[in-house]
Formats: C-alpha cells, sequence, structure tokens
C-alpha cells in the first residue's frame, strides 16, 4: 500500500470512510488499529451515554450576567487605576517644578 | 501692542482692516521660575475649568487635582436675585470607587456616565497640564524642547 499522504486533506463519504479505514486497519504495520474499527463506525457516543447519568442543563442566563458583572468591575477598577495613575503623574511633574 | 500690529498690518495691505480678524497677541507665558504648589495648581485650574466646555457668562469654574487621589470642582456664579452663590464638589479616589462628595454632606459614588466623563476629564487634563503648564510630554514626561 502507499504511505498515507497526510499534507492533504480529503472529504470521504461515509461508505468511502468504512472502505478507506478497512484497507488501513487491516493493513500489516497497521494490526492494532483493527479493533477499532466497530468503536468509530458507530459514530459519537452520546455525552450522556459516556458520563453515565443525564448532562445538566447549563445555566446560560446566570453565567451571562455574572461574565458581564466582571467584566464590569474590570472596567471600574481600570478606570480607577487610570485615575490614580494620573493623580500619581501630576504629583511627580509638580514636585520636579517645585524642586522636592 | 495690538494696535501697533493692526496699523502695521493696514500699512502691509492697505484699506479696510475691520473686516480682517481680530489681531491679538498670545498671552505672555507665565515664567516658571520657583512656584509653590498652590501657584502650580491655581495654572493648572485654569486650564481644568475650560476642559467642560464654554463657562456661562458670569461664572467661574476650577477644576482640578488638589493631590493624587482628590479633585476638586469649584463654581461661582451670580443668581438672578443678584446673589453671588458657589458650589464645591470633591472627587475623592478610593479602593472601591470615586466618591463624590458635595456640600450639605452629600455622597454617592461615581456610576456610568459620569464616571465616564470624569475619567475623561482626568486625563485630558493631564496631557493639557503637561503640556502648557509643565512643557512636558504626558507619555514619556520629558521636557518638550528636547523631543524636538
Amino acid at each position: 500500500m502507499a504511505p498515507l499522504n497526510t499534507g492533504n486533506t480529503i472529504s470521504l463519504s461515509p461508505n468511502q470512510f468504512e472502505a478507506a479505514f478497512e484497507a488501513i486497519a487491516h493493513h500489516p504495520d497497521n494490526s492494532d488499529l483493527a479493533d477499532l474499527g466497530p468503536e468509530i463506525s458507530r459514530g459519537p457516543v452520546s455525552s450522556e451515554a459516556a458520563l453515565g447519568e443525564p448532562v445538566k442543563a447549563i445555566d446560560f442566563a446566570s453565567k451571562k450576567e455574572a461574565y458581564e458583572d466582571a467584566q464590569r468591575e474590570l472596567a471600574r477598577q481600570q478606570e480607577l487605576a487610570r485615575v490614580r495613575n494620573t493623580g500619581d503623574r501630576l504629583e511627580v511633574i509638580r514636585n520636579r517644578k517645585i524642586g522636592k | 501692542m495690538a494696535d501697533f500690529l493692526k496699523k502695521t498690518f493696514e500699512l502691509l495691505v492697505g484699506g479696510d482692516v475691520a473686516s480682517l480678524p481680530s489681531l491679538s497677541l498670545p498671552k505672555k507665558p507665565r515664567a516658571l521660575g520657583r512656584l509653590t504648589k498652590r501657584e502650580l495648581i491655581q495654572m493648572e485650574s485654569e486650564i481644568g475649568g475650560t476642559l467642560f466646555g464654554e463657562v456661562p457668562r458670569g461664572h467661574r469654574r476650577e477644576f482640578f487635582n488638589l493631590d493624587p487621589a482628590t479633585w476638586i470642582w469649584y463654581e461661582e456664579w451670580t443668581d438672578r436675585a443678584g446673589k453671588r452663590r458657589t458650589t464645591t464638589t470633591r472627587y475623592e479616589i478610593h479602593d472601591n470607587g470615586i466618591l463624590k462628595a458635595q456640600e450639605g454632606a452629600r455622597y454617592s459614588f461615581l456610576e456610568g456616565e459620569e464616571l465616564d466623563n470624569f475619567v475623561t476629564a482626568t486625563q485630558l487634563y493631564y496631557d493639557r497640564v503637561s503640556r502648557e503648564v509643565y512643557e512636558c510630554d504626558p507619555q514619556t514626561g520629558q521636557p518638550l524642547q528636547a523631543q524636538v
């Protein structure tokens, strides 16, 4: 079998993928892949099945509110820092002029 | 001096000088020798008072930085009854916000647009005062002449 050209992206239909996988998995150099065939061909596993329990719905509204609160607080802290920094810099140039 | 300039201009261009833009000399820059902190703040406040737009006729407005954590807004005007009125607002920089303290023990933290305007005013104040009073670059703090 010719080596795979990993630098190219190709699109395969599900049937083509199965065929390609079978060909690759049964190549003597790739014998360890053969066992994965059925798992992969089964398709994506649901998160519920994977975790063994129902997935809780994410409360996006409260998360968004918390995020916006955090953003507001951050902006307020940045503005405070700017004003404080301005006051400090004024003190420096003033003292320089006075000769302190 | 303005008359002298006007006559000189009339000699040069001839005709009606009334239609020309008014001629005035720029204010003579103050000598900056050994000034006190109070005098420097007075000079700063003249600039600070202009940052919020035109001062209404008959009003006197000052806005200045008293110390790193305190800014003062002072306004003085005559009301319709001819009585002189003044108002002083002190802005204090605290860790949890900027406290606005007005006469009559009214206190509130700046929020929203008022906070934004205050922050912008302090930045403008610093930019203009650096250049016009201290003759230094607001970004680097270096003397302006040294950068030419």
